[in-house]
Parts: C-alpha cells; sequence; structure tokens
C-alpha cells in the first residue's frame, strides 16, 4: 500500500479491532440523521480493544447539497455531525471517573473548509469553531483524544479536525501525508518570494515548510510513525500515556498549549517562551493599578 | 526577484543642534510603501543616528540624503532613530521624521478622547485598542520599544514591526480591568504569526489567572469587577511566512478561549478594512460576544477564493456591495452571528460594551453562537435553510426573515436599519 489519501473509511477500518467500526452510533444509538455530513464519518469502535468514539473525513464522496464540499472538506453539515458526536460523547460519559471517559480518534485527511458562497452567508466559520470547541471541552473534562494524520492535513481544516487534540500522530512523508497551510507553489505567488529561495529555505526553516516533519519540529506532532500496521498500537500507547497526564486535571500537560512547550524544546519555535515570560513579568509589574 | 532585508546605518552631526529629550517616542505602521520609528534619546556626543531595516537595495545614498537634510532642518542632536522600512519613498520618510519629531517634542500622546468619535475604520490598531478603553487606563504589554519582532521575516525579505502587528495590553472600563488585542491590518493583514500569536495566547492565559487570583481573594467580587477580553480583529488569519507557527497558535487561542467560558467573557470588535477571516473566522466565532460596525467583515474564506471556486457569474469578487452583504455587518446582524450592529466608532463600540458589561456571565454566555449541543442544534436550522432556500444573495435571507423590501435596508444608516430591519428567527 503506498498511501491512505481519500481511503478515510478503510484508515478507520485499519485501525480498529475487527468488524468493531459501528457508524453513527454511539452507546447503541443511532446519533445523525439521514443525508447529513456525507464527508464526516463518525461512530463507535474498539482499538486494542479500548472502546473509542471515531470520527474521520471520507476523501471518497460529496455532499449533494453543498456543491463546494467533496474529496473530504469539511462543510456546514460536516462540522455540526462531528461537533455533535463529541458532546453525545461527553455528554454520555458525564458521570463516569476521568479514567474511563472515552477516547476520542480523530482521523485526519481533509484538504479544507468549504469554501463557498452559502457557506460565508449561513456562517461556515461557526461550524468549524464550534467542532472545535467542543473537542477542546471534551479534551478538559478528561477524554483522551488522539489524531492521526493518514492523508492531507491542510490549513484550516487541520485546525478544525486536528489541532485540538491532546496528541497528535502523522504517517510519515513516505505515506504520502500533507501537512501545510499551503503549498509552497502558492506561498511564493502570494508572498512575493521567490519560489527557488523557498524551497531552499523550507530544507531548514520548519515554520513555514511543508510536511510532518516540520510539524514535529515545532511541536505540533507528539510521533511520526513509519510503520502502517502499527497505527492501532501507538493509538493505544498514547491512550495509557494521555490519561497518565491527565490523571491529575492537569490541562496544560497535553493539547495546543503543550505542543506549544514543546515547540520551544524542539527548537522550532524560538520567542514563543520569551514572549509570554516577558508579558507576565510586564504585567507583574502593574498588576495592582487594575486590581 | 529575490529580497533580502538588511540594517543601514548613518550618524550626522548639525552645528547648532538641540538636544533630543530624554524620552523614546514610537510612531507610525509598517504599511505597504510606509514605516514605523523610534526616537530615542542617547548620548552620541551631540550627534544623531539612523538605523534602518529595509528591504530595499540600491538607494542608501538616498536614505542618507535625506536623513542628513532633516538633521540639518530639525536641528536634533544626541537622538537615536530606528526605522523599519517598507518601501517607503523618501518624501514619505522625510514626512514621518518630521511628523513623529513633532509629536516627540510636543509630548503627544495618542488619547481617548481624541480617538472615539473618529471613524473606527481608519484607526489603527494602537488607537483602536486605547479607544476602547478609558482615558489613560491602557498599559501596553511587549510593546514596540521591547522590539519583538519577528525572527522569520528578516530571513525571508520581509519588513519587520516593532509589535509584529499586534497591540496587547490592559485597560479599565469603569471598575472592570479589561484585557485588549488589537491587530493591525496594514501590517501584513494583520496576520498571525509566531510572535504576534505567542502575545494574544498570553492575553487570554493572563486575563484567566488575573480572574482567578481575584476570586481566590474574593469570592463575591461584584461581576462589574470582574475581568473581560477584548479582541479588536483585523486579519485573514495565518501569516504565510510563518504559516506552521501561526496554525498553531491558532489551536492554542481555542483552547484558551474554551478555557476563559464561564469566567472572563470574550468580546469580538469587528470594524476595521481588512475584516476578520481565515482561522480568525474561527476565533471570532468562538468568543461569548461580538461586535460588529457596518464596515465591519466577518467570514471563513475571502472572496476571490470564492470566486475562484465557485466561478464568477456565482461569487464576483470584484463586486464591492456583494462582498459586504455576504460578510458584512448588517448581514451578520440579521442572521444573529453578530450581537450588536453600531456605529462607526470607538464610541458606539463603547456603548455596546456597556450593555454587555450590565449583564451577568450566564447572561452573556447566551449570546454565544456555538459550544453546546443546544447551540449546534440552533446552528443546524440555518445549515437547513441554506439547502431548503438556496439563497442567491443575503438579501434572499433578509427576506425569509420577514425584511419585505430587503434591499432597502443596504443603504440605511445604522439608526435606521436596527429600527427596521427583522433579525432571522427560526423556530
Amino acid at each position: 500500500m503506498d498511501n491512505l489519501l481519500g481511503k478515510g473509511r478503510l484508515a478507520i477500518g485499519m485501525i480498529s479491532d475487527k468488524d468493531s467500526f459501528q457508524e453513527n452510533i454511539i452507546d447503541g444509538k443511532t446519533i445523525v440523521e439521514k443525508d447529513f455530513g456525507d464527508c464526516a464519518v463518525v461512530g463507535t469502535i474498539k482499538i486494542n480493544g479500548i472502546e473509542s468514539v471515531v470520527i474521520g473525513n471520507d476523501g471518497e464522496t460529496y455532499n449533494p447539497r453543498f456543491p463546494v464540499v467533496y474529496a473530504g472538506i469539511i462543510g456546514m453539515e460536516e462540522a455540526y455531525k462531528m461537533a455533535e458526536a463529541v458532546y453525545i460523547t461527553i455528554k454520555n460519559d458525564a458521570s463516569k471517573p476521568q479514567s474511563e471517559k472515552r477516547p476520542i480518534i480523530l482521523v485526519v485527511d481533509t484538504p479544507g473548509n468549504g469554501p463557498g458562497k452559502q457557506e460565508e452567508i449561513f456562517g461556515m466559520n461557526k461550524a468549524t469553531g464550534g467542532y472545535q470547541l467542543a473537542l477542546a471541552e471534551a479534551r478538559h473534562k478528561g477524554h483522551p483524544i488522539v489524531a492521526i494524520v493518514i492523508g492531507r492535513a491542510v490549513s484550516g481544516a487541520f485546525l478544525c479536525h486536528g489541532l485540538q487534540a491532546d496528541h497528535i500522530l502523522s504517517l510519515d512523508a513516505n505515506f504520502g501525508t500533507m501537512i501545510h497551510v499551503m503549498p509552497i507553489s502558492s506561498i511564493a505567488r502570494i508572498t512575493k518570494l521567490d519560489i527557488e529561495k523557498l524551497t531552499a529555505m523550507s530544507a531548514a526553516n520548519p515554520v513555514f515548510a511543508s510536511g510532518a516533519k516540520f510539524f514535529y519540529q515545532l511541536g505540533g506532532i507528539e510521533e511520526l510513525i513509519t510503520d502502517i500496521d502499527s497505527m492501532s498500537s501507538i493509538i493505544a500507547k498514547h491512550i495509557d500515556e494521555i490519561r497518565k497526564l491527565k490523571s491529575n486535571g492537569e490541562v496544560d500537560a497535553t493539547g495546543p498549549y503543550a505542543r506549544g512547550k514543546l515547540g520551544g524544546e524542539r527548537k522550532g519555535r524560538i520567542v514563543r517562551e520569551k514572549i509570554i515570560q516577558m508579558m507576565n513579568d510586564q504585567f507583574a509589574a502593574v498588576e495592582s493599578k487594575y486590581c | 526577484m529575490s529580497k533580502e532585508l538588511r540594517t543601514i546605518e548613518f550618524e550626522f552631526k548639525s552645528a547648532d543642534f538641540k538636544e533630543f529629550p530624554k524620552t523614546s517616542f514610537h510612531y507610525g505602521v509598517v504599511g505597504s510603501g510606509d514605516m514605523e520609528l523610534i526616537y530615542q534619546h542617547k548620548d552620541l556626543g551631540g550627534a544623531a543616528k539612523m538605523t534602518v531595516c529595509t528591504p530595499v537595495t540600491g538607494f542608501d545614498h538616498v536614505w542618507k540624503m535625506v536623513f542628513e537634510k532633516f538633521i540639518t532642518t530639525a536641528k536634533i542632536g544626541n537622538v537615536l532613530i530606528e526605522i523599519n522600512d517598507n518601501n517607503a519613498t523618501p518624501a514619505v520618510v522625510f514626512l514621518r521624521l518630521n511628523q513623529a519629531l513633532k509629536e516627540a517634542l510636543a509630548g503627544t500622546e495618542l488619547i481617548n478622547s481624541n480617538i472615539v468619535n473618529a471613524s473606527f475604520l481608519e484607526l489603527s490598531a494602537r488607537e483602536r485598542a486605547i479607544g476602547l478603553v478609558d482615558e489613560n487606563t491602557f498599559t501596553e504589554l511587549v510593546s514596540s520599544y521591547d522590539k519583538m519582532s519577528s525572527p522569520h521575516l528578516p530571513l525571508m525579505g520581509e519588513s519587520i514591526e516593532f509589535d509584529d502587528g499586534i497591540i496587547t495590553g490592559v485597560g479599565k472600563i469603569g471598575e472592570k480591568t479589561v484585557f485588549v488585542i488589537s491587530q493591525e491590518g496594514k501590517y501584513i493583514g494583520g496576520s498571525l504569526g509566531e510572535v504576534s500569536g505567542a502575545k494574544f495566547v498570553n492575553v487570554l492565559r493572563l486575563a484567566r489567572n488575573f480572574y482567578e487570583s481575584m476570586l481566590a481573594k474574593n469570592p463575591s467580587l461584584p461581576e462589574s469587577k470582574r475581568p473581560a477580553i477584548l479582541i479588536s480583529f483585523e486579519t485573514g488569519g495565518v501569516r504565510l511566512h510563518e504559516a506552521n507557527a501561526g496554525l498553531l497558535a491558532h489551536a492554542e487561542i481555542m483552547n484558551e478561549l474554551q478555557l476563559n467560558r464561564g469566567k472572563v467573557p470574550v468580546i469580538s470588535i469587528i470594524g476595521s478594512k481588512v475584516g476578520c477571516f481565515g482561522g480568525m473566522g474561527f476565533i471570532a466565532a468562538a468568543t461569548d460576544v461580538i461586535i460588529m460596525s457596518e464596515y465591519g467583515r466577518l467570514g471563513l474564506t475571502g472572496p476571490e477564493v470564492i470566486e475562484q471556486e465557485m466561478g464568477k457569474d456565482e461569487f464576483d469578487s470584484s463586486d464591492r456591495a456583494l462582498v459586504y452583504r455576504t460578510t458584512g455587518g448588517k448581514h451578520k446582524y440579521i442572521v444573529g452571528d453578530s450581537n450588536f450592529l453600531v456605529e462607526n466608532t470607538a464610541m458606539s463600540f463603547r456603548e455596546a460594551l456597556k450593555k454587555v458589561f450590565s449583564l451577568d456571565i450566564n447572561e452573556i454566555s447566551k449570546l454565544r453562537r456555538v459550544g453546546s449541543v443546544e447551540m449546534i442544534e440552533k446552528q443546524k436550522k440555518l445549515v437547513k435553510l441554506s439547502v431548503d432556500l438556496q439563497p442567491k444573495d443575503s438579501v434572499d435571507v433578509w427576506r425569509y426573515a420577514g425584511n419585505e423590501n430587503p434591499e432597502k435596508l443596504i443603504d440605511l444608516n445604522v439608526k435606521t436599519f436596527l429600527e427596521t430591519a427583522k433579525q432571522l428567527n427560526l423556530k
């Protein structure tokens, strides 16, 4: 197998225990109405025996009601469908202790958000913003969230579906994974920077270059996966790690803020920590004026 | 063309110089064809020194000429002038040096009373930050004088700005402490990079930590004294030159917004030229309250990209009226994406803020668009309306909302619009 691009359903099958995937079902109940959010896949799976909620993209279909939503794009329906799966999981697990909150697995292969007129008229930004808030809430409430990039993780769609996870994993570049805001050719066009220069710079500079390796250096990815058959065991390992890291209710030990720190440790984000410290010190000096 | 950012230096002594006062003074924005500068007293044996960080090559002699002419006429000494340039012409450079000097010597400060009634659309990020809070209460945190500019842009030959295009600080509105984030659209479109991202994220954390320490000291602290956060958006989202760092910062911001819920209300102020798009459109949507002027625009995808995706017949990005009808303040108010529509002044935004601050945190939470399963159920009705109605234009939605002559709403002033327009109310 060369890659899993566009094959979110296949990837879900690969990471879940045999015949364990129940599409559109959480706790035995169908949670999705018919003909809604076709490019998103939600449901329940087992990973190494651990019951988990899975949310993925389907790159092999299109949404017949929204012409700009196809090939794994997250449209308004898709984002709300994904968000509802998260909220239902939070609700159903509300009375469980933190150690039993179900994991949520994000199988990421999305090239973007719906870029259309209907989307702007009715507010695509709310749909994706709402999904991100749902994931952040689930993470803060103790659900381990693991994202695994199996194909495309592009810009705002990756923000929406992936970057709110506790831990982010990615198949490495040998599997054709693409992680970027824009390909270098588009960055060159928009910034009017020389494409040869950009390409040469990208080899050493993780801050704008495209590819999982650079996101890793910036702290944007916890682990790169080189063996496709090990996906489920690596996900299970991270679920376990996340549970331990969050066991005392710590919300900064995982997720976006922890990845910010990781970016400093990996020397990819070089001034972030300094700015945070400077601002904290400056505020401390004037705080009494504002109490 | 290959670009390079470099620093050039000049020193010149006027025969009969006046000592520059013992202060620092910042002026300007690094817009296209423009520059910022900081005047600072420095003992240079009477000389004036200028350092220019510029992407322009081959015009060093012109810089020297302009500088010497300026010092000869201004007759100042013991001063360091630091400039960040983005292709300013000699005439602009000369003008900015003089304007800034005049204000520096007069001790002119940006003050609220000069800003609050000016056109909000035209205000710089710093003016907006100052204009939104009470007079003489704003403290800028990590300001231009700290010179925390992007470490990445010089490698790409791109101009830097001492504040990286974002103003962060704290002020007061009445007895309430208000943390402020304000984005500068003239500097690389108000985009978010590593530095501006870290500043943005940390204000959200600082506000929450402040709230928690205040509540720890006084658990019955009245709502009126609990802090709030204002974000004056002017941005297209991620800065492409530092795209990965910008994207990761967006994720951090969303995480902080969720952590601030029920504690520190976050209020979006949208009324600046660039609008609020890209990843920042998500951020605004996820805040508690949105206040827009009719010139504010809010969305995800910019008009050019929609045209590229759907064709010019479906969406003509050069049709400014269409662009405003689709993402502008009036439309966003009718569909409920904006809680308030206000006049184009900081004063009007402040009046809406007063209304928000008269509510308790639970009531403020009810103004949200997203953030719970119930809110998502409500939003899904809008998506269904999109499918059923298939509007060609926002005006079709206005008509559906019960506005009989929706086209007439377009040209109404804000006051009459608010008296006339019916908001969409889906059962």
